[in-house]
């Protein structure tokens, strides 16, 4: 172990995934958060070969809805020696849920910790930004947000929009290199028989798409999803007995590059960026690898600048080079960095980073629809633009 | 600062629901004084920075101490958006309305979120030097917009 290392590096792996079947916003809310948690936790369970009552360890993010004591209930389990949650960051802390499931395991809280997102639309949390919007209704804004609200900024596309903004004032970038981000999720889930949108994209129907908060268009943004995922985690001495190849967290980490009194008043850097360099860093320095190491990139797409933000922040090109870089087809399953190759949260599906999480499984068993040949390393980024915002470098 | 009451196309006026009911206590003084007309920004007596939104302690210094410093409300846009799709039903009569970044002078780089009034979509606003001003907001609220400057 290196100076740099954490005392989790290496130590755990990923050993069952599972989901249930994705669908549009609301079309899952009959059969509600619940049962929609407990089948996906259930499929990742029998992927591991092991039984849902092994489960002792639960750990969340962005205040999942679903708590740890009603899925034991369901399955029996008789044992519960973890359960905890990442504060804050919505998607942006889907990675911190791996650096708790890997502190409980490794510290000898629990054996076999899921990680699990369960979303119908329609529940409380499931829509990040609506909440915000209906506190702004009834005159009950936060703090922060009274400064915010009464000029009807709102959502994350809005808050977002701003930062898109600036870097296209700043580097030139463009409406079709944020375009390139969509068309490459689009391609990628044409073959991919889960994905809610397989159907080709031109960048002029992304050019066409209406106009949600400019420069961002319907199409830089995600839709809002109904579904679930899950992913079981143990220690690295009891994976190799399990049913598949285990899938090792090289490195795991959180942070934010928000260093100032607000998100407003960052520096000129920081605000033209995902805010995910100090992340990186991290990342990179305790896996002792450098961006170009990484064979498959997951990185968190809720709207395409912050994707392409990220693409910078985690070095894959220069600062301000993002645009060039996915307009050059970098991006795709040829490319020199594949990115997000399920169609991701714009072609796949909106499950708050849980599917990137899969999907770098899939890679790294080598099982992917769209297979990157010979993947060794993952890197799966959690949503960018937010605090904290976390990640973890995949091997298998 | 002079204050205006113009009948402007402005996101959230005369939307009681909208306005900054809430007042914490870290936040009134900054509403108290805009309803006098005067923008204030929090600013720490220790060392002297400013400080938005408003928080306990200085992130320069560490300081507790802190007190409202009126500024003059000139400014430059750092950035902007046009926001078409209304969430909420007190937007669907303003789109599209602009949100702009505002970077405000002699307050340690502080930038807030407002309106520009008198500009129009399309127009490349970064950089543009604009002025603060209190519009009456309905309820005896007021809240602070921009201009040209
Ligand atoms: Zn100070």
């Amino acid at each position: 172990m290196t100076a740099d290392s954490a005392i989790l590096d290496g130590k755990v792996a990923i050993v069952g995934i599972g989901h249930t079947e994705y669908r549009k916003r609301g079309e899952l809310a009959h059969r509600g958060t619940y049962s929609l948690a407990c089948e996906a936790i259930a499929n990742a369970c029998a992927d591991a070969g092991i039984s849902p009552s092994s489960i002792d360890g639960y750990s969340g993010y962005a205040y999942e809805a679903v708590e740890p004591l009603r899925i034991a209930a369901a399955f029996g389990a008789p044992k519960l020696g973890y359960a905890g949650m990442v504060w804050g960051g919505g998607g942006g802390g889907v990675l911190g849920a791996v650096v708790n499931a890997s502190m409980a395991l490794v510290c000898g809280y629990a054996d076999y910790v899921v990680i699990y997102r369960s979303l119908t639309m329609s529940q409380a949390t499931g829509r990040f930004g609506q909440l915000e919007v209906e506190k702004a209704l009834t005159g009950d804004l936060s703090e922060d947000l009274t400064f915010s609200g009464p000029y009807g900024l709102l959502s994350p596309a809005q808050v977002f929009a701003l930062n898109a903004r600036r870097h296209m004032h700043r580097y030139g970038t463009t409406i079709d290199q944020l375009g390139e981000i969509a068309v490459n999720a689009r391609r990628m889930a044409a073959t991919n028989p889960d994905a809610r949108f397989r159907e080709p994209l031109t960048l002029q129907q992304h050019h066409d798409s209406r106009m949600i908060a400019d420069p961002l268009r319907l199409l830089d943004c995600c839709m809002e999803s109904d579904g679930a995922a899950a992913v079981v985690l143990t220690r690295t001495d009891r994976a190799a007995d399990l049913a598949q190849s285990p899938v090792y967290v090289r490195s795991s980490a959180m942070g934010a590059d928000f260093r100032y009194s607000s998100r407003l008043s960052v520096s000129d850097d920081d605000f033209a960026s995902a805010a995910q360099t100090s992340l990186a860093e991290q990342l990179f320095a305790r896996a002792a690898i450098r961006p170009d190491d990484i064979d498959v990139a997951l990185l968190y797409d809720h709207f395409t600048p912050m994707v392409l933000m990220s693409l910078e922040d985690f070095g894959f090109c220069a600062k301000g080079e993002g645009g060039p870089f996915v307009a050059d087809g970098q991006i795709g399953l040829t490319g020199t960095l594949p990115l997000n190759p399920h169609g991701g949260h714009l072609a796949e599906v909106y499950l708050h980073g849980m599917n990137h999480i899969l999907e770098a499984t899939r890679q790294l068993r080598g099982t992917a629809v769209n297979q990157v040949p010979s993947a060794d390393l993952a890197l799966v980024g959690g949503a960018g633009g937010v605090n904290p915002t976390t990640g973890c470098v995949l091997s298998r | 600062m002079s204050e205006r009451n113009e009948l402007e196309k402005v996101p959230g006026l005369m939307v009681p629901g909208l306005l900054p009911a809430a007042r914490y206590p870290l936040t009134a003084g900054y509403w108290i004084a805009a309803d006098e007309g005067r923008l204030v920004i929090q600013r720490c007596t220790e060392c002297g920075t400013h400080r938005h939104p408003p928080a306990p302690a200085c992130y320069r210094c560490q300081s507790f101490q802190w007190d409202w410093h009126q500024v003059s409300g000139a400014g430059q846009i750092f950035s902007y958006t046009w926001v078409h799709a209304a969430l909420t039903q007190a937007f669907v009569a303003t789109v599209p309305y602009n949100v702009c970044v505002v970077e405000l002078a002699d307050t340690d780089g502080v930038r807030i979120a407002s309106t520009v009034t008198g500009v129009n979509e399309g127009d490349d606003l970064i950089g543009s030097r604009v002025q603060g001003y209190f519009a009456d907001a309905g309820g005896g609220n007021k809240l602070l917009l921009f201009a040209g400057a």
